[in-house]
């Protein structure tokens, strides 16, 4: 829950490029470049694939119960074991990349677009309008975000759809924040006033100006954002306030094993790998595309 | 007269994207005792880092790669880490440019003055106040009692360079490396800071080895002067030859671009270009592409650094000439 | 210096009434009777309308907030639905344990953070900084329940050194705290060397070295004190974030803090419970970077001075 934080660090003045970036394939070129930003684009390029084609390529419907087989240890049928009461452990993590899928999309959906929207109204046009938003942002980062999100949860009830509100909402303030920040720092940029003082007109600045330069920004955030998200939505599954039985969920899976730690290791080990590997692989691309925005973030 | 500092053939190199590029090469003079050495030029031109050098106080790129600094009787480049750590700020201390960013702005002045005592004259509690204070007052500093527990940054650029030659001459050296002391500061300043160092080296008989940019320096404080220009010496001379009998067209050309009595109400003149970064060196003089006497022997290859007098000697192709006529 | 903390304490004020109105507001935003939500399905409706004016829902919004504020400031948070008691008793009886965890959790990542850090600084581009590094990529990473529950299987199953305990003593506290310590590390570890390398190449640790001072004094007197100031910043922020941490934490470790009491609160619906422990982290994170702003003051001697200089 702590990673919220680390995922808006370094916004000081220190990722907005210097000039207009061409965030095309000049860009993608760059990232690709990056051997780790490569592989972990790879891995993640899998993981969706997995999630698209879990009915194909789970051994086995993730729910279907084997009554002879409880708590069986990984073997030949069963590659990563069952549970307690016998689904078999690697089809429920396959059909947990969907829900990981979605509670990225989701949660980063919401984030994302009213966080920019706000960031941006905000840098924009200041005055009392960015005053007012940003001291409701202030009083909601007053609160710690897992503790913001347990109170959205309990407005809303437990549920995965709610969770990944919880979560989603949970995070405005801080993206909003920083989109603010980085919007700002660009406005006062040289390159925006003189496009202002050659007579640009507002809409053309903030098409051909601004966004383009906050869109480093943005992809770097946006993608850290996705391993907080992933995090946050499994910590809320695994104390009981998200996913709800039987769905496949990582978090829960690991909650349900974590009664069997004696019995049965595989249940609370393999859901945990996957959550971190896929987490690793976001944060990792994170980093080295913060490398490709701004160079000399680094060391 | 006694050398307290002997350079020879130093040459450091600094790690560069291709390989290590020589920054310092070959470089040679000798500090005798009780003098104050110059050693001037533009910026880039290796000045900096022929003084850390001396210390060793290079950052993890650069490297002394050759030749001999022999202080005293022992060879600086000889001596491992833990030797080194007994001369710096004991037989040698140093006091550099900027003394805004130089002294340690979370640590008391009192403290960083004392901790050099502490550490080189085993001495405790509070005989180090007292030296320190002592110290203080020496170098003309007011309130000495108070300022003890003051952090850097309540004082002006002044004060503070004059809390660095506190903290330098703390343990009476014999060497007081000082780089470009007064560049940092205002002309009013730089006066009281050159005539403390004067004063100081006269009454601890200490040595000094000044590097500036300044020929108004130099005219101010130095006895010898030793010119660098792209990693090399090009003059080596006393400031009164220098000033008044320059031999190098460079040193020519940097008297010439210094304001003085005589240029009042003139265009000062100026080198054209600028100094060369390592990796630009060719075959020939250095200097060469800069130079109003430049000949065609002057691509061909580097002069030598020519004796032309007891103590005068010229890096320059005419004064080869010169001597084949002869 | 008194002007800096009297602003600073001015602002915090405001921050946590507009805390109390979120908290007060919590039960309005939700979809539905809340009253009816609370009381369950099968109740009558004389029950509901009991509840609803109990709690004083029936009155005007205004009416309600005022009476939240005067009834908060006589320390009065309102009764849990639950069991009855009041909010403030249930919280205050949490909450030292939640604090132990997290000051426990706090040692760990300041050891943990501080030592990697200076190590992967002091060995730059080393194979000993990839390492270091790479252990807090790794740490922002792992999802922390899971890190728990790893070290339970690793320590209290198979090697049983620190058997699944009920209790809240120190044996007990070291796993959850080394949880919350290696995740906590992370953010730490990284400025703390960013820090180091910064400040390692700057004038002064020249001097100090021009001045024939032991490695180590000049690492930890001259350029440690530096990066303190960003640290202690970093882990006042820390704190917030391992309060929220503890809370799930918690959860895997059966401890019984804040964090299990929230759970609880929101599974039963518990309302008044949970205003009471929103408000409650809400002024006790506003209180924490209070403490560490001044705490930023006094170690670094030029804060106060631009604090002066504004005023």
């Amino acid at each position: 829950m702590t990673k919220l934080s680390e995922a808006y660090k370094p916004i000081q003045a220190r990722s907005i490029p210097k000039a207009p970036l061409n965030v095309k394939f000049d860009t993608l070129k760059k990232i690709m470049s990056y051997k780790r930003a490569k592989y972990c684009l790879a891995f993640l390029f899998l993981i969706v694939i997995i999630g698209v084609f879990a009915p194909i390529l789970a051994p086995y419907n993730p729910n279907k119960l084997f009554y002879d087989a409880l708590l069986q240890p990984p073997s030949k049928e069963h590659l990563l074991g069952t549970d307690a009461i016998g689904r078999d452990t690697l089809s429920r993590l396959i059909y947990g990349v969907r829900v990981t899928l979605s509670v990225s999309v989701f949660a980063l959906g919401i984030t994302f677009v009213a966080g920019t929207f706000i960031g941006l109204i905000c840098a924009y046009i200041g005055g009392v309008v960015d005053n007012i938003l940003m001291r409701i942002m202030d009083i909601l980062l007053a609160l710690p975000s897992i503790i913001l999100a347990l109170a959205i949860v309990a407005i809303l009830g437990p549920s995965l759809t709610n969770a990944m509100l919880a979560v989603g909402i949970a995070s405005i303030p801080g993206f909003a924040r920083l989109i603010r920040g980085a919007a700002l720092t660009i406005k006062s940029s040289g390159y925006v006033e003189a496009s202002r003082s050659i007579g640009s007109s507002h809409s053309w600045i903030l098409r051909r100006q601004f966004l383009p330069n906050v869109t480093g920004v943005l992809i770097v955030y946006t993608t850290l954002f996705i391993g907080v998200a992933i995090l946050d939505t499994a910590a809320l599954s695994f104390i009981g306030l998200g996913a709800q039985p039987p769905t496949s969920e990582w978090g829960t899976m690991l909650s349900e094993g974590k009664d069997y730690l004696y019995e049965a290791w595989w249940l609370a080990t393999f859901p945990g790998l996957a959550i971190t590997a896929v987490v690793f692989s976001v944060n990792f691309l994170g980093d080295a595309l913060r490398d490709v925005f701004d160079p000399k973030s680094k060391g | 007269m006694e050398n307290v500092l002997e350079v020879k053939e130093l040459t450091t190199q600094f790690k560069g994207k291709v390989g290590y590029l020589t920054v310092v090469d070959k470089v040679d003079f000798t500090v005798r005792k009780g003098e104050v050495m110059g050693i001037v030029g533009e910026s880039g031109c290796g000045k900096s880092v022929t003084s850390l050098s001396i210390l060793q106080l290079l950052d993890k790129k650069g490297k002394v790669s050759g030749g001999e600094i022999r202080f005293k009787d022992i060879d600086l480049l000889k001596q491992g880490e833990k030797e080194l750590r007994k001369i710096r700020g004991k037989e040698i201390s140093m006091i550099f440019q900027d003394p805004m960013t130089s002294l340690n702005p979370v640590l008391t002045i009192g403290k960083q003055i004392g901790e050099i005592i502490v550490k080189h004259e085993k001495q405790k509690g509070s005989n180090v106040k007292s030296k320190v204070v002592e110290l203080l007052q020496l170098v003309g500093i007011p309130r000495a009692n108070e300022l003890f527990h003051e952090y850097p940054h309540r004082l002006s650029g002044g004060m503070k360079q004059r809390v660095m030659i506190a903290m330098a001459i703390a343990c009476n050296p014999s060497l007081l490396i000082a780089d470009e002391p007064t560049t940092a500061l205002d002309v009013t300043i730089q006066a009281q800071i050159l005539d403390l160092l004067r004063s100081l080296k006269d009454d601890m008989d200490m040595s000094i080895l000044l590097i500036t940019h300044d020929l108004g320096v130099v005219a101010e404080i130095c006895d010898r002067v030793v010119v660098m220009y792209a990693g090399q010496v090009v003059e080596t001379t006393d400031s009164r030859t220098l000033l008044r009998n320059p031999r190098h067209p460079y040193t020519t050309g940097l008297i010439e671009s210094t304001p003085q009595q005589s240029t009042i109400g003139k265009r000062l003149k100026s080198i054209p270009g600028q100094v060369p970064t390592p990796d630009e060196y060719g075959m020939g003089c250095r200097f060469a592409d800069r130079c109003p006497k430049a000949m065609e022997i002057c691509n061909h290859g580097v002069p030598p650094l020519l004796m032309i007098d007891e103590n005068t000697s010229c890096r320059c192709w005419l004064y080869k000439e010169e001597e084949h006529g002869v | 210096m008194k002007q800096f903390i009297i602003n600073r304490i001015l602002s915090s004020v405001i921050v946590i009434f507009g805390i109390s109105i979120f908290s007060f507001l919590l039960i309005h935003l939700i979809p539905g009777d809340p009253v009816k939500i609370m009381v369950g399905i099968n109740a009558t409706s004389e029950q509901v309308e009991k509840l609803t004016h109990q709690m004083g829902l029936d009155r005007p919004l205004l009416v309600q907030y005022s009476h939240f504020i005067s009834n908060l400031i006589q320390g009065d948070f309102g009764t849990s639905l639950k069991t009855g008691r009041p909010v403030l008793t249930e919280i205050v009886e949490r909450f030292p344990e939640t604090i132990k965890l997290a000051s426990a959790g706090m040692l760990f990542a300041i050891i943990i953070g501080i030592s990697m850090g200076v190590l992967a600084a002091r060995y730059k581009d080393s194979l000993i900084d990839t390492f270091c590094m790479g252990i807090a990529t790794l740490g922002v990473s792992i999802p922390s329940f899971w890190l728990g529950i790893l070290l339970v299987m690793i320590f209290s199953v198979n090697l049983n050194w620190f058997p699944i305990a009920e209790g809240t003593g120190i044996r007990d506290v070291i796993l959850p705290a080394v949880t919350l310590g290696v995740v906590g590390s992370t953010m730490i570890s990284r400025l703390t060397r960013n820090g180091m390398v910064e400040v390692l190449s700057n004038d002064y640790v020249r001097t100090a070295r021009a001045k024939g001072l032991d490695e180590r004094l000049i690492v930890f007197r001259h350029a440690f004190r530096n990066v303190l100031i960003p640290v202690v910043t970093v882990i006042g922020l820390q704190i917030a974030g391992l309060l929220g941490g503890a809370v799930i934490i918690e959860q895997v470790f059966n401890w019984p803090g804040i964090g299990t009491l929230a759970i609880g609160a929101i599974l039963s619906r518990d309302f008044p419970l949970i205003q009471g422990i929103v408000l409650f982290m809400g002024v006790v994170y506003v209180t924490i970077n209070i403490l560490v702003d001044i705490l930023y003051s006094i170690i670094d001697p030029r804060v106060e001075l631009s604090v002066k200089e504004e005023s």
